[in-house]
């Protein structure tokens, strides 16, 4: 059998001003199903990238490379086709929808994907019961749900709000986008909790992180540092230690 | 057959208008023949009457001035500022070249429209009937030419109006200035006179790629003047065309800017400020035309209106389909003082082209009775409490004058009208 | 006749006196014509209203998604001490559609106010303009007014354009006017696409979170409709 996920050759750039960018450059990384994968790295080499040609946005052009998912071809997929295949990203800034109601945007969501999946469509009153439940364990406050997507919302409460899109969306596959940074430790916490509320056999993540912390409560399987726009070295979770305490530059010239 | 009715005030120059020579002028006066002088029925000049000019026909003015008049108009003006005194400077008395009164600059060259004229190539007559007027009865004006990569420093543009009594009478300057690429120059025209007279130039401005220009206009016309000034800009690529217009004195007045952003990542600002009172009647209107993709337009005008005075802002932001990432920026606001002060604005978005960021907005009110008290409990008569907040509302905007000497000038013209019209 | 042009000239007028309301809700739903704008009704119509009694209201509020060409501007002439005006409005167009509609508020009594809010779309090659006036007189002390102005363009080949014209003869009056052209932007639909929404179910939503200030003036079961016509109005506009 194939494995669950499958990047290979992966190289995609930018059209920044009329300037062609290349950013990634040759990305390989497998993760099997059930695992948790860590992607360390300095600002600017090409985590969130990476992170957004899987989620399908267009503005980065793949120029080769192949991204397998659960068997599929992930490139040749439209993004809410991903969406309903189980991708989730959970983005490092999330963008603002000024006059869309959260509660509103949440169930057009879930049931566009349940349609995908071919589940049956929650009515309002089964929705509101599950996002009202949903956000309680995520320590929300309630009128979030009441609020427009993100606006005036805080660094802290975007990224809850991220956390309480994936719970309710059910992925087998999330992406995790740098979602600690900036949170106290009791959000660090909740994310974290959310998180490995959907570990299962069937579900992995791939989380974008600078920090220790949030991986002593998930408890990932593997670690890869990215750099320029590839993978330089994979190890066991120590990895992330190391680099926790001695930094990426002692790796980034052993890599040279 | 020129009618006054559908012609507007065309028929005061019908004697000056026959026998002309030249095809530009020629052409110029079938294209006023066709459309006339323009009244409120023009949307154009919806609110603004060329009434003010009057009924008795307009002449070509004297050729013989009073020195003495001339030269106290250009003292007081440096009096005002005296920074400005150091500057080259270019005097025109009535719409003519006045050497005695002139210093040339030196890092720029400066030609004479009555030696060479030149009419540019942005204003357009047919278009336009003021300068297709202008193009008809031009005499003299002054082109300036910076050359590449150039920085023609600060240059004076002083056009004083003297009327005289029992002579109605009318000039139409013809200018022109002309950045290579890369050049800079600070032009800081100051209209100035007194009495009653038509003062109507036209500025013809075009900024090469990568070339600044910051033009400072003040309108301190005499008090029966009536002052239009139409400017047309070309900016090219990565060019900046600064623009800022002070609306002071003259009984009509009327700032006109018609700047075109002609190629990419070219920007354009368009300010101004409005200061009447009396029947003053002030007019600032615009014409960003965004024709190339990744422009900026910056706009920020605001009036006072004291005494019977109407201000009128009309700003039109036009972007083509060509101009994508369009960045667009205006603002309009107004502080009437009186009860029988009037603002009629018109800020206007016409857009074709989908991914651009435009916003405009507008505001009328009066000073804030909260600040005013604030102050006055803290002891400031009621008067310069009034001044205080005045400034305050005019401060910002006046900031936006790069040049310091041209924004000091525009302050101390503004306190001097402040109290003129506290006194009056 | 579906080629034909249809003409709609109906002439409404509404009169408030003292403390009455009247709340005038249009969705109009007319033919607009097919993609090149072959056929199509032609809406000119005229909407009036004054509020005469002291503290009356008038409301105006409108969808409009069809027609060919459309051209209304109803008016509230506040002559009433205390009196309000209200416009609100939501005009989409799509392939060869114009909308020209906006509305003219006249103040002409003390502490009159108005609100005016609004929002259109533009898809296709359709151009969509909101032409207003507001005016206050002399005798309108303490009159307010706020305008809000919101256009949307969906492709390139469509206009949108903002022509208010602010006439204010009192000191003591407030008034503003707000407006800004934008476009949806890249991130938002794909922050949609992301949850799984197909590309017109995001712009839908969008578009009806752009026009909410408007849609929530409706009575409800109108804004059921008025939701959904939208999204018909749109169909095939992205993609
Ligand atoms: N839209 C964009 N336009 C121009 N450059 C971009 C764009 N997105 C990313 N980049 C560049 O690509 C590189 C990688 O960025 P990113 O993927 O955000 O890195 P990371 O998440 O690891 O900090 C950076 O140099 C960044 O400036
Ligand atoms: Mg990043």
């Amino acid at each position: 059998m194939s494995q669950f996920l499958e990047i290979s050759g992966l190289n995609a750039r930018i059209d920044a001003d009329g300037q062609e960018k290349q950013i990634l450059r040759g990305v390989d990384l497998s993760i099997p199903p059930g695992e948790v994968h860590v992607i360390m790295g300095p600002n600017g080499s090409g985590k969130s990238t990476l992170s957004y040609v899987l989620a399908g946005r267009d503005d980065y052009e793949v120029t080769s490379g192949s991204v397998q998912f659960q068997g599929q071809d992930l490139l040749a997929m439209e993004p809410e086709e991903r969406a309903a295949a189980g991708l989730f990203l959970a983005f490092q800034s999330p963008v603002e929808l000024p006059g869309v109601n959260n509660a509103n945007f949440l169930r057009t969501a879930i049931n566009a994907v349940r349609r995908a999946r071919g589940q049956e469509e929650l009515d309002a009153v089964a929705f509101l019961k599950l996002a009202r439940e949903a956000a309680k364990t995520l320590s929300m406050a309630p009128d979030m749900l009441k609020r427009n997507v993100n606006v005036g919302f805080s660094g802290g409460e975007k990224k809850r709000n991220e956390v309480l899109q994936m719970t309710l969306l059910q992925p087998t596959f999330a992406i995790l986008d740098e979602t600690d940074s900036g949170l106290d430790v009791d959000a660090l916490r909740v994310v974290a909790e959310g998180v490995n509320r959907l570990r299962a056999p069937t579900f992995s993540a791939l989380v974008i992180t600078h920090h220790q912390k949030l991986l002593d409560y998930l408890v990932p399987d593997r670690i890869h540092v990215m750099a320029k726009g590839r993978i330089i070295l994979s190890g066991g979770p120590e990895l992330a230690r190391q680099i926790d305490q001695e930094g990426y530059a002692k790796f980034l010239s052993e890599a040279a | 057959m020129i009618s006054p009715d559908r012609n507007g005030p065309l028929n005061l120059f019908t004697s000056r208008l026959e026998g002309i020579t030249g095809a530009e002028r020629q052409q110029a006066v079938a294209a006023l023949q066709r459309a006339g002088l323009p009244t409120r029925r023009v949307e154009a000049w919806k609110y603004t009457a060329l009434r003010a000019l009057g009924q008795s026909s307009l002449s070509a003015p004297a050729a013989l001035y009073d020195a003495k008049a001339a030269r106290a108009v250009l003292d007081d003006v440096l009096s005002a500022q005296d920074s400005l005194a150091s500057l080259p400077r270019l005097v025109f008395v009535n719409g003519r070249h006045a050497p005695e009164l002139s210093v040339l600059p030196k890092a720029v060259t400066v030609t004479f429209f009555a030696d060479t004229p030149r009419f540019g190539t942005a204003a357009a007559p047919d278009r336009d009937p003021l300068v297709a007027l202008n193009t008809a009865l031009a005499e003299d004006g002054a082109q300036i030419q910076v050359e590449a990569g150039v920085d023609g420093g600060a240059l004076v543009l002083l056009s004083i109006g003297l009327g005289v009594q029992g002579s109605a009478f009318s000039f139409h300057p013809r200018h022109a200035v002309i950045l290579a690429s890369d050049a800079r120059l600070e032009l800081i025209c100051v209209q100035a006179g007194q009495g009653a007279y038509f003062h109507n130039p036209v500025t013809d401005i075009s900024v090469g790629s990568g070339a600044a220009l910051e033009h400072v206009t003040l309108q301190l016309e005499g008090a029966e003047a009536v002052g239009l000034g139409t400017v047309y800009a070309d900016v090219a690529s990565e060019g900046v065309y600064d623009s800022f217009a002070l609306g002071v004195d003259g009984l009509l007045l009327r700032h006109e800017v018609h700047a075109r952003l002609g190629a990419s990542r070219a920007a354009v600002h368009v300010n101004g400020v409005q200061r009447l009172g009396g029947s003053q009647v002030g007019d600032m209107t615009s014409v960003i035309t965004h024709a190339a993709p990744d422009c900026i337009s910056r706009q920020t005008v605001r009036n006072v209106l004291d005494g019977h005075a109407r201000g009128v802002f009309q700003g039109k932001v036009l972007v083509e389909q060509i101009a994508q990432k369009t960045d667009g920026y205006q603002m309009n606001q107004a502080l009437l003082l009186s009860p029988d002060a009037e603002i009629d604005a018109k800020p206007e978005l016409e857009i074709y082209a989908d991914d651009v960021r435009c916003s405009h907005g507008a505001t009328v009110g009066a000073l804030d009775d909260e600040q005013l008290f604030y102050l006055r409990s803290r002891g400031v008569p009621e008067a310069q409490a009034r001044q205080i907040l005045i400034e305050a509302f005019l401060d910002e905007t006046l900031g936006l004058i790069s040049h310091a000497g041209a924004q000091a000038l525009c302050r101390a013209m503004l306190t001097r009208k402040g109290a003129a019209g506290e006194s009056a | 006749m579906r080629d034909e042009n249809q003409l709609h000239a109906a002439v409404v007028e509404l009169v408030a006196m003292d403390d009455a309301s009247i709340k005038y809700s249009t969705v109009q739903n007319w033919y607009p014509g097919d993609e090149e704008g072959r056929g199509g009704i032609y809406n000119f119509v005229t909407k009036r209203g004054a509020c005469r009694g002291a503290r009356s209201k008038i409301s105006w509020t409108q969808v409009e998604t069809g027609s060919a060409i459309t051209w209304k501007y109803p008016s509230c002439i506040l002559q009433g001490e205390g009196s309000v005006g209200e416009f609100y409005s939501v005009a989409v167009t799509n392939n060869c559609q114009q909308a020209d509609t906006g509305t003219k508020m006249i103040h002409l009594g003390r502490n009159t106010r108005s609100t005016i809010i609004a929002k259109t779309i533009s898809a296709g090659r359709s151009d969509s303009t909101y032409r207003g006036l507001v005016r206050v007189q002399p005798k309108a002390s303490g009159a307010r007014n706020f305008t809000q102005c919101d256009s949307l363009l969906i492709g390139d080949r469509c206009g949108a354009h903002t022509v208010p014209y602010i006439e204010c003869r009192n000191m003591a009056a407030r008034v503003e006017h707000e407006a800004t052209t934008s476009k949806i932007s890249e991130d938002q639909l794909f922050y949609c696409r992301q949850r799984g929404l197909s590309e017109e179910d995001a712009v839908g939503l969008i578009v009806n979170g752009f026009c909410r200030d408007v849609l929530k003036e409706l009575p409800m079961e109108f804004a059921v409709e008025a939701q959904k016509l939208l999204q018909i109005s749109l169909e095939g506009s992205v993609g």
